[in-house]
Parts: C-alpha cells; structure tokens; sequence
C-alpha cells in the first residue's frame, strides 16, 4: 500500500512538473486523471481527487483499459502493471502515459516508475513526451533515471 | 550630575569656552560616527539579507522537483552548488512536514543544523552567523523549507576595523580641535577677561579714571563702550558727591557756628534778664519802701498837722505804692518762670492742691468756703513750677468766689485720652469774647476795685504749663463760675 | 548789762532810716549802728580802719546785713565774718529787698542765721522788725564768748 502512496503522489507530481500544451488546457474545465487498475491504489488515490493542478480541478477517472481514455478525455493516463495490453501504441497529443511495466517505454509510454534499491523512481522518454506536446521540467527531467 | 554643571559654572570663562567647543565637537564626532556604524551595519544586514535569501531562493526553486518526489540525493547536490560561496557555513532543506530532508555544511566547521525546521521569516544575525529560512515554493504551493547559515565575522572585523579607524580620526579632530578651541578662545574670551580683570582693579584700587581698550565692533565692543560710560558716569557721580560732601560740611559748620552764636548771644540775653531781674529785685522796691514807709511815718508822727484830704492823698499814695510792689513781684515771678527749664519728677497734686488751700484758708479765716481736692491726682512735672500754677489758679477761684456765700472750688480730673487736670469755681465768672485776652500779661477782665490783682497770674500759669508742653484752657460765663483745664503731658 | 548794739549794714539812707523807726516803733532801744557799705561794715566787727580799737568780741547783739552794697557786697561781708573764730558765731539776718533764688541760697550757705525780706508795706515792715527784735534780743540765747 505504501508504495501506492508514493506512486499516488508522484502522478500528482507529474501532473504539476509537466506543461500541457495550450489547447488541450483549455478544451475542458477539470485534470482528468485516469487510471487502469486502480483497486492498487486503495485508498491512496482518493486524497488526489479535487486537488487543483495548474489551475483545474483534478478529476479521477477508472478505466478498465487504456482505450477508454480518448472518451474520458484523459490529461493523464496510468496503466498499472498486467494491464498494459490496453496500450495505444504510440503517444498521443496531449495525454501523458505513465506505466509500472519494464519496457513500457519501449512499447510507446513517457514515464516509466522503476524500484531502485527501495525506492521508486522514473524513466522518461523525452522524444515522446515531445510528440505528445509535453513539456517537461528540467528538474524532472534532472530526477529521471538516465538511459 | 548637579556638581558637574556646578563645577562647569564657576569654571573661568576660557576653560568654559574651551570645554564647549570640545565637548560640541566631540559630541558631533561621536554622534557622526555612530551613525556611520549604524548606517554600514544596516547596509550590511541588508545586503546579507538580499544575498542569502537570493541565495535560499535559488536553492529552493532548484530543489523543488527533488523535493517533491522526495529525491534526497538530488537535493543534497543541489546543496552542493554552496561550497561555491565561503561565507555559507551550511544549508539545510527540510519537507513540507518541517523534517530535515538534506543538509550541507561546510567542511572545516560544526554547523547546528536542527532536525525540524526553523521559523521562516527575514534573516537573524548573532553570534558571527546570519541565519535565514524561506518556504520553497513550486508554483505557488509550498513543497518544503530551505534554511541557510552565513559566517559574518569577516564582516564584523570589517566593522571593527571602520571603527578603529574612526576612533583614531576621532583623536586626531579633537586634538586640532583644541588648537583651533585655544586659538578661538583667546580672541573671544580674551577680551572680555580683560574687561573683567580691569573691574576687579578698578573694584580694588578705586580709581575710576581708568578706562578699558575697545579692539572690535562686535557685542564686545559696544560691552566696551558701555563700560567705558558706565565709568564714567560713575566719576560724575563721585565727583558730585565729593562736591555735595563739601556744601553739606560747608552748610554744618555754618549752622554750628550759628547754633553757638545764638547759643552765646541767649545766653547773654538770659545773663542780662537775670541781671536786669536781680536789680528790679533789689533797687526797684528801694524808693516803694521809702515812699511807703515815710508816708506811713506822715500819718503816725504827723497825723495832726494833716487834714482829711492830707491823709487820703497819702493813703493813695501808699496803696499805689504797694501795688507795684505786688506788680514787680509778679513780674519777677513771670521772669522767674520763664527762664527756669522743668524739672520733672513724680507731683502728688492732690497733697499740693490741700497745702494751698489751707495756705487760703489760714490768710483769710473769717470766709466760708469749701475747696473740694480729688484725692490721687499725680502728675510728672516740676514741682515747684507746678506749685505756682496751682496757687495761681486756685488763688484765682478763691479771689473769684469772694462774694459767694458758698463759695465752692474744685482741683480734679477727666480722662478722655490723656487726663485733663482742672480748676472749678462757683464765682464771678467772665464773658467767653474776651477768653482770647486771658492770658496775656497785664490783662484783666474786672476792675482792681472789684477784684484785686496784676493780670500776670495767667500767663504764669499759661507759660508754666506750655513749659511742660501742656495746653490750657478755660470755660466760663459772667455769673456762672469758671473752669480751668490743663493737661501735663 | 549794758545793751548790745544792733549792726545795720545798709547803703540806702531811707532804708536806714525807716529800719530805725521800725525797731524804735516796737520799743526796741538797742543803740543802731549803720555801716554804710560792706568795707565799713568789716571795719565796726573787727575794729579795723575807723573803728580802730573796738574790740571784736564785743559783737553786736544782732547784725541786719544788707546783700547790694557798695565796694563789698553783702554775701563776702558775711563770708568774712563767718570765717573769723571771734566772729563767726554772731547771729547775722540777711535783710534785703531781694527774694532771688541765688541770693537765699547764697546767704544760707554762707551761715546766715535768717534771711527776711523787705517788703514794700510799711505795715509788713513793722510786724516784721517787731518779730525780729522780739526773738533775737529777748529770746535767743547768745552763744557765750
């Protein structure tokens, strides 16, 4: 469970250390979260709901596979380990994919969280955050996992 | 602080001079450089200020990111980069739950770094070491603390330094300042020194024809001329005085010479009146007696060869020799009084009333008449004089009451103010228009057949009592008695 | 015994005069000596000048001493007499006109045995030579020589 705590606060994280582009900011007044397996998180992802990011209001989204997330218009998409299957295959604009899956990268994903010596850390692929019209924040960028 | 400013007080005016002129000075000095350490101390606080909290700024954005994903590693590099600045001694990040989340501390010293963070706020300086916390923000949401500590002492010897050097500054303007102060003393307070030394010399010597040397046309010298007028006002005055002096000496010995003229020509005079009273006394009655006596022997030896007229020509020539008799007497008397000074004791007048009248009675034994004498009476005046006037006066009631069958005479007493002696009568009495002629000498209200008498009596008694500064006074109607009164004061 | 005479020091003739017709009024029969200045009056007590070889204890029963005479006044008269052993004890009377403070005072210090006063009234005059002669030379006891 702990572990679904730091990886709750970290897709908030993301959420705030990540520009959406302009446009997609302003199609729709709420953050759409949206994650694939939430039954993980438990408890931990109900303290997100409602917190404000970059100005909007987080809304939570549970998916049963990563293609409902288009119809629920997603800003960000986690896809819990086992359920990547569900992947898009390639970044699309304005959705930020974020996965717990070895080679989620390489299957078309941004973030990947990895578990380093204990603790839980993140790969990002910046080519593809650059697709999808995401800007990351050097820092972010300085935190990741170098390749 | 009283004895201070008392000494300062009589301090001589140059010290008080020099003492102002430094003391203003040194007060400025101080005040000029306390204000400058003030003012570079400020200007360092806020210069550290703006540096360390650039400083904690910069490492704060820095950290956002490792300290929102909780990167403690990252955060320590980013601490890191404070090796670069020497004055930084440590630096700590701290969690949005106010715990140590990374730290940096120099390497040569034991910075105390606390496990929970401090109060945000503006920077604290103490002990060598400013101390700042700030709030890391990432876009306006707090994500933790930073919290730097800087080495001041290099400053604060700085500081130290400025103020060595002030103070030596501040040595060297004082002692120019006394040169200049000695130097500005003499050419202010040396004149007025001067003037105060030639007081005292003219206070001690008396010699009010020195003057004093105006050497400006400030406020000295008009003090300078106004000395020099006061001065010689002072030697007008002086000299009037003298001059004064002299016409009072002049006028005293005049009138002293004067008062011992008088004095000898008075005394001359009175040597004369008791020459001239001594000779009346003794040749002016030699012929009365000898008129007297030979026409007595006229009438006894020679009775027969005189008819009736012979004899009433010579009782005439008798009677008128007796009267003057009685004049001369009475004007020796007058004389008598009028040259004697009073010589005052205690006078019981009532014991002197009673002499007098027994003295009436006895001469005159066949008249009935009561003389009433107040008992008490005393007086402080001469007795002999006083004698006189009482037998005058009561000589005066008993002559006036002769034709009364109850003749009554009164010596008493009222007391208003002062007591007020008086002599009263049941007699003849006179007419008040002619009270203003009472006693003149010579003067008489009846005639010598009806009662006899000189008309000196009066004005003895009136100089007696005048003598003694005393006042007379009568009441009286025709018929109706007569009242003496006299006051002895 | 024979009478002892009276001394009558007095310049004024009238006086003189009416003084002895004063004493001979009142059966007074003493012979009346006058001396008529003081000189003349010293002479008669101490038998001197005029009188030479009258003898001076003989002294006159009374002496009537004018005060104002001529040459030596009535007072040094008196002194004179006063300050002599043989004399000093005869009664002496100021009789004089005066009545001047200084005169009484003068005559009694100097020893006079009374002092009367001439008064201008003939009648007074009598009464008082009567008295005078009645006590000096009846009554009074003489001191003894």
């Amino acid at each position: 469970m702990l572990e679904y705590q730091v990886k709750a606060s970290y897709l908030y994280n993301f959420a705030r250390f990540i520009t959406w582009p302009e446009d997609v900011v302003a199609r729709q007044g709420n953050f759409n979260l949206c994650i694939v397996g939430a039954e993980r998180f438990g408890s931990a992802l109900d303290a997100l709901a409602g917190e404000r990011v970059n100005g909007q209001t987080i809304a939570l989204h549970r998916l049963e596979q990563a293609g409902q997330a288009r119809a629920n218009r997603c800003h960000l998409l986690f896809i819990a380990s086992g359920r990547d299957g569900t992947a898009t295959g390639g970044p699309e604009r304005g959705l930020l994919t974020i996965g717990e899956t070895p080679g989620f990268l390489e299957r078309g994903g941004i973030i990947n969280l990895v578990e380093v010596n204990g603790r839980i850390r993140f790969e990002i692929r910046q080519p593809a955050a650059r697709q999808a019209g995401l800007v990351v924040s050097s820092q972010l960028l300085g935190l990741a996992i170098q390749r | 602080m009283s004895p201070l400013v008392q000494g300062f007080r009589n301090l001589p005016l140059r010290w008080k001079t020099i003492v102002s002129m430094l003391g203003v000075t040194t007060i400025s000095l101080m005040l000029v450089g306390a204000g400058q350490l003030v003012r570079e101390r400020q200007g360092f606080e806020r210069q550290m200020e703006q540096r360390l909290t650039l400083l904690a700024d910069v490492i704060g954005l820095n950290s956002t990111a490792a300290l929102a994903f909780n990167d403690a590693a990252a955060a320590t590099e980013v601490l890191g980069a404070l090796a670069s600045d020497e004055h930084i001694m440590a630096g700590a990040l701290y969690d949005t739950r106010d715990l140590l989340f990374a730290r940096y501390v120099r390497s040569d010293i034991e910075a105390p770094l606390l496990d929970t963070a401090p109060n945000v706020g503006r920077p604290t300086f103490g002990g060598g070491m400013a101390a700042i916390t700030r709030t890391v923000k990432y876009r306006g949401q707090p994500v933790g603390k930073v919290h730097l500590l800087a080495d001041t002492t290099e400053w604060s010897n700085t500081l130290w330094d400025y103020a060595a050097v002030a103070a030596v500054l501040f040595v060297v303007v004082l002692t120019i300042g006394l040169f200049v102060s000695i130097w500005l003393q003499r050419l202010i307070t040396g004149p007025i020194i001067d003037l105060a030394q030639l007081a005292r010399r003219i206070g001690q010597e008396r010699d009010f024809s020195r003057r004093a040397v105006k050497r400006s046309d400030d406020e000295m010298g008009v003090l300078v001329d106004g000395f020099n007028d006061m001065l010689d006002e002072i030697g007008k005055g002086r000299a009037e005085i003298e001059h004064g002096r002299d016409e009072l000496r002049k006028l005293n010995e005049q009138l002293e010479r004067r008062v011992v003229e008088r004095t000898a020509q008075l005394e001359a005079a009175n040597k004369e009146l008791e020459a001239f009273s001594y000779s009346v006394s003794h040749d002016l009655r030699a012929p009365l007696r000898s008129i007297d006596g030979f026409s007595r022997v006229l009438l006894d030896e020679h009775s027969a060869t005189l008819n009736a007229d012979g004899r009433d020509s010579l009782e005439r020539v008798r009677r008128a020799a007796q009267r003057m008799g009685m004049l001369i007497d009475d004007l020796l008397k007058l004389a008598r009084v009028t040259r004697v000074e009073p010589n005052r004791e205690e006078v019981d007048l009532s014991m002197l009333g009673r002499e007098i009248a027994v003295a009436l009675q006895n001469q005159d034994p066949d008249r009935r008449a009561q003389i009433v004498v107040a008992p008490g009476l005393r007086a402080h005046a001469d007795a002999r004089l006083l004698r006189i006037a009482l037998e005058n006066l009561l000589g005066n009631a008993w002559k006036f009451t002769g034709q009364r069958k109850e003749a009554r005479i009164e010596l008493g007493m009222t007391t208003n103010s002062a007591p007020v002696y008086f002599v009263r009568d049941n007699g003849a009495g006179f007419d008040m228009a002619y009270a203003n002629k009472l006693f003149a000498p010579f003067q008489r209200l009846h005639s010598v057949e009806e009662f006899p008498g000189t008309g000196i009596g009066l004005a003895t008694v009136q100089r007696i009592i005048s003598k003694h500064g005393g006042r007379i006074w009568a009441e009286s109607a025709v018929d109706k008695g007569t009242a003496f009164f006299f006051t002895l004061p | 015994m024979a009478q002892k005479v009276i001394l009558l020091v007095e310049d004024n003739p009238d006086d003189a005069e009416l003084t002895r017709r004063a004493l001979k009024s009142n059966n007074i029969s003493n012979q009346v000596v006058v001396a008529r200045d003081g000189v003349e009056a010293l002479d008669y007590v101490f038998g001197t000048g005029k009188h030479v070889g009258r003898d001076p204890l003989e002294t006159p029963a009374i002496t009537l001493l004018d005060l104002k005479l001529p040459k030596l006044d009535g007072l040094e008269v008196l002194r004179r007499i006063r300050a002599d052993e043989r004399t000093k004890f005869m009664p002496i009377v100021i009789l004089t006109s005066s009545k001047e403070d200084q005169d009484l005072i003068n005559g009694y210090r100097l020893g006079c045995n009374s002092y009367v006063r001439k008064p201008v009234d003939f009648d007074e005059f009598l009464v008082a030579a009567k008295q005078l002669g009645l006590y000096w030379l009846l009554l009074n006891e003489p001191p003894p020589m």
